[in-house]
């Protein structure tokens, strides 16, 4: 079979239909991951009581499952029990059929939790000791100091590093395609069940991918360089850069 | 059926599927060893701005940085026998293994490369000029200042990717490799215990990601006393 | 006036405070000198619970704090009546001048912001920054942020301000703008307590002299007793060490 560009364009047009789905996949697993993957780091900043020991155990455990794995034990634990009742009863059939996105949106996120509670650990880490004490010393508690003076000084160190794992959800989302969610990926592969041209289907994928991690990657710049505004001198090589 | 969970079954499972462990070695060894020569040719061309090569790099390594892993390796699985039937080379005969490993390489380069290149350039400028001023020659300076300088930078960065690379071999079996993840998938449609098969996994990369994180931590620390 | 009594403080088997007993009156300003390691700073960050010492008691004012079983609220207060300057100044990089002077007023106080601005500015003004109210601190040279540190300091109206070795961390030629504001800062009657190694401001500003060694106080007393006559042989040696043509000049 020789490669027919025109095969390539027909995958892109049906496959942009699904980067709603791509960024759904991606974007809510950021969001809940910065929510409580902050959350997470802060606790471990401040040693508190139970969570933190805890912590400490779970993300590294955590952090070196892959997430394709993460999908699978989801579909099965979300997807396995409906599929077990559905020989007894007819409305847990309907689960069966529906949009398996959700799942997807989880397995994702918790992923997303354990990676960027690791880049808000080394964030939070990259300000220094003395800040903390000159909120003391003025009279702030500690969770002030943390809202007022600490997460303001982090955000700067974790914007690249967060965009960096952006990329990494949108880029790793596409593996939902293995449990038949319509994403980019596999929208672009539903036209290449029809004729077979799975290369330029890939290709079209590629191009999707591609030019949202552009995107996306040219916007973190941007707000990287926005919020980054008074720290003029601010060490770039102080957090490793986790390249993803 | 029955049960969702028996763990019975993951003792019985796990050697079954450890010992396809070395198929996933192989890939991280491979994708190890071209991803470094490979991307520290890159990183030398992006350096020294050779023409042509240094556009084309910057390309590469965007693209591979921009686009799945999965992606990659069914581009590489559909697309490498027509470009190489161009030039006369028939791989109808091919195992899967060699277009897996080539795209595990062909990936880890652009990544290499990017590690590399930050090293290198995270040296100071000081050291070039000192370099240069003791007369040593642009590749003398790179040699014996710069590249023992940017190794201690890059080791690591290059630890957290040999773990990255590890962890991603788990998309191999999509192209129907018979690794580990591979093997726990077919003992799962067959038996339909699936579950107890995913926890063997878990286990086996949870241990082998904080076995490989432990390593190098020991190794930098070496390193740095060495250096005293 | 603050008072301490019986402080102890220890890090791990190091015992770096060996039962402090001082006491300082309100407006006075004592200067604390010592070799390095003698435990200086360690007694500063007590006194602000920056360290929590092993033992011992501070009474600031009208309050008293136990050490051993300091609640956190009474932590808190004592805080709110003690304000530090930082060696290395500690400005809070996210904020400008004004906002670093501001923070602990509206945050820490509870002060509507209008207040607050207006009690900034006035410190601000007083440290001679009339014109950098909206300068971040890496915009600013090592002396003008220590100057912010001070406005920081005295814009809280704390009991007492602590400053350890303010002048310490700056380029030489700076040094003498921020010992000019500090004289200042004394002239106004506030209480401070100040480890420097700055004899000239030990001599012509302190009403009180605290030599530290080996975490106990040695020696203390005017700067004429303790200058022109130490007692103490360790006092005696240090201060050969540090002025070694003290000697010769008086
Ligand atoms: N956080 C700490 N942990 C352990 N030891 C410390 C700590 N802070 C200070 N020390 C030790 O306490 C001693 C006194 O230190 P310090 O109070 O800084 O002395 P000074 O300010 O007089 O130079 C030193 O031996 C120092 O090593
Ligand atoms: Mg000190």
């Amino acid at each position: 079979m020789i490669f027919d560009f025109q095969y390539v364009v027909t995958s892109f047009t049906t496959a942009i239909h699904y980067i709603p789905a791509t960024l759904a996949l991606s974007l809510i697993p950021l969001f809940l991951g910065i929510i409580f993957g902050t959350m997470i780091a802060v606790c471990r900043r401040f040693r508190i009581k139970f969570v933190a020991p805890l912590a400490d155990i779970a993300i590294p455990v955590m952090k070196g499952i892959p997430l394709v794995l993460y999908l699978f034990i989801m579909n099965f634990l979300i997807f396995k029990p409906f599929d077990m009742l559905a020989q007894y009863y007819a409305w847990a059939d309907i689960i069966r059929y529906m949009d398996k996105l959700y799942i997807g949106i989880i397995a994702i996120s918790i992923y997303a939790i354990v990676i960027i509670s690791e880049t808000m650990r080394s964030a939070l880490m990259s300000v220094g000791k003395g800040q903390y004490e000159a909120c003391y010393s003025v009279g702030l508690t500690r969770w002030q100091a943390l809202w007022r003076v600490i997460l303001p000084q982090s955000l700067p160190v974790a914007i690249p590093v967060l965009g960096n794992n952006l990329i990494g959800l949108i880029k790793g989302s596409s593996v939902v395609y293995l449990i038949t969610v319509l994403d980019v990926m596999n929208g672009a592969l539903t036209t290449a069940q029809i004729n077979y041209r799975f290369l330029e289907a890939y290709i079209a994928a590629a191009f999707i991918y591609w030019g949202i991690c552009l995107l996306t990657e040219w916007l973190f710049t941007v707000w990287e360089n926005h919020t980054k505004k008074y720290q003029m001198r601010i060490d770039k090589h102080n957090l490793r850069k986790e390249v993803l | 059926m029955g049960s969702l969970f028996d763990i019975r079954l993951v003792f019985e499972y796990f050697p079954t599927i450890i010992s396809r462990f070395h198929i996933t070695l192989l890939i991280v060894v491979v994708a190890i060893g071209v991803g470094l020569l490979l991307g520290l040719f890159i990183a030398l061309a992006r350096m020294y701005k050779i023409p042509i090569l240094n556009q084309l790099s910057i390309v590469y390594v965007s693209f591979i940085r921009g686009t799945p892993l999965i992606v990659q390796l069914f581009i590489i699985y559909y697309g490498f026998p027509l470009l190489l039937d161009e030039i006369g080379i028939d791989v109808t005969q091919w195992e899967k293994l060699y277009f897996v490993l080539i795209a595990y390489g062909l990936n880890n380069a652009a990544f290499m490369s990017e590690i590399i290149r930050s090293a290198i350039s995270s040296v100071a400028v000081g050291q070039h000029e000192a370099a240069y001023s003791v007369g040593l020659s642009r590749w003398q300076t790179l040699r014996r200042i710069i590249l023992p300088q940017a190794f201690l930078t890059a080791f690591p960065v290059f630890g957290t990717r040999v773990v990255t690379t590890f962890e991603s071999t788990s998309l191999a079996f999509t192209l129907g490799i018979l690794d580990m993840i591979g093997q726990a998938q077919a003992i799962g449609s067959r038996t339909y215990h699936e579950l107890e098969g995913y926890v063997v996994l878990a286990i086996i990369f949870i241990a082998v990601s904080m076995i490989l994180e432990k390593i190098f931590i020991y190794a930098e620390k070496r390193l740095i006393l060495n250096r005293r | 006036m603050i008072e301490l009594r019986n402080v102890h403080k220890a890090f791990g088997q190091n015992e770096v405070l060996k039962g402090i007993n001082l006491k300082v009156n309100k407006g006075e300003v004592a200067v604390i000198l010592g070799p390095s390691g003698s435990g200086k700073t360690t007694l500063l960050r007590c006194i602000n619970f920056l360290e929590t010492a092993d033992d011992g008691e501070l009474i600031i004012g009208d309050s008293k704090v136990n050490f051993r079983n300091a609640a956190r609220k009474e932590i808190l207060a004592v805080r709110r009546r003690t304000a530090m300057v930082f060696q290395n100044y500690n400005l809070f990089n996210n904020m400008n001048a004004l906002e670093n002077v501001m923070e602990g007023l509206v945050t820490g106080r509870k002060f509507p912001i209008e207040k607050a601005r207006e009690i900034a500015s006035q410190a601000l003004d007083k440290v001679g920054l009339k014109d950098k109210y909206n300068a971040y601190p890496l915009q600013l040279s090592g002396g003008q942020q220590q100057r912010v540190g001070i406005a920081r300091a005295i814009a809280l109206n704390p009991d007492v301000i602590l400053f350890d070795e303010p002048t310490s961390a700056l380029d030489p030629e700076l040094v003498g703008e921020v010992l000019a504001v500090m004289q200042a800062v004394a002239k106004e009657g506030i209480t401070m307590i100040v480890v420097t190694h700055e004899m000239s401001f030990a001599m012509d500003i302190a009403q009180h002299i605290i030599f530290m060694d080996g975490g106990n106080i040695v020696e203390e007393g005017t700067p004429k007793e303790i200058f022109t006559n130490p007692k103490e042989n360790r006092t005696k040696q240090f201060l050969e060490r540090i002025l070694p043509r003290w000697n010769y000049t008086i």
